[in-house]
């Protein structure tokens, strides 16, 4: 992902990837969302289904604040109970 | 599939020695606002039997597929190297993703959606030719479509 990421933003296209580990997200994306889920379950878990579109938002708000250079940002999960 | 451990170490070993550092990466700026831009999908598959065996477009090797993003289900049979069974795991993964994407453009946080979704399967082993795909794809699909921004979600 990450090296797929890099080659794009080679060619003039911005990226932002989420991430769930730290060490990947620290090698290569230009702008990384690290987000805490369990390897092959990015997805809402039961009863949880702002999360995924939470992280999305946050991704795309990555996007527009990082304007100056790379950047790895930790995704907050608001309080989900809405 | 469990976590990188889970893969044989001879891989693990390979992955790592084609691990790549840029200092500092390639990076372009915003050239406009996300809630004018057509936002592209890519989505990354990994697929693990329960035996611990990994399944998908061939050995050590990563695959790109383009799905419709208004259709509801691709054609698994012909789009997807792995087979109709891998394509439908592949598609009912990839539904969420795409159901959220529809609702930032709907809610107005992203200008609208590329009419195709592109899914990264396999394992990078061999770099090079991802970056001739990925160099490729932005050339052709991602420069017919217009897309402006690429959000990679893990699925």
């Amino acid at each position: 992902m990450s090296l797929v990421a890099t080659e794009l933003e080679r060619h003039g296209l911005p990226t932002v990837a989420i991430r769930f580990k730290r060490k990947a997200a620290e090698t290569l994306p230009p702008r990384a969302l690290l987000a805490q889920f369990r390897h092959g379950f990015p997805d809402d878990p039961p009863n949880d289904p702002g999360r995924l579109l939470s992280m999305m938002e946050a991704a795309l708000s990555l996007l527009e604040d990082a304007d100056n250079g790379p950047a790895l940002r930790a995704f907050e999960p608001a309080d989900s109970s809405a | 599939m469990s976590g990188f451990i889970d893969l044989s170490a001879a891989l693990r070993a390979r992955m790592q020695a084609f691990r790549q550092r840029n200092d500092p990466p390639p990076w372009s700026p915003l050239s406009t606002p996300v809630s004018e831009s057509t936002l592209a999908l890519l989505c990354s598959n990994a697929y693990m039997t329960e035996a611990g065996h990994r399944v998908g477009p061939g050995e050590h090797e990563c695959r790109f597929r383009t799905i419709p993003t208004e259709a509801h289900r691709s054609e698994p049979a012909a789009s997807h190297a792995g087979g109709p069974d891998l394509a439908r795991m592949e598609d009912e993964r990839l539904l969420p993703v795409l159901d959220r994407a529809r609702l930032l453009v709907q809610s107005g946080r992203a200008g609208r959606l590329s009419p195709r979704l592109l899914s990264l399967s396999g394992a990078v082993m061999a770099p090079s030719r991802a970056i001739e795909e990925t160099r490729r794809l932005a050339a052709s699909q991602l420069a017919d479509d217009q897309v402006d921004v690429v959000l990679l979600v893990p699925t």
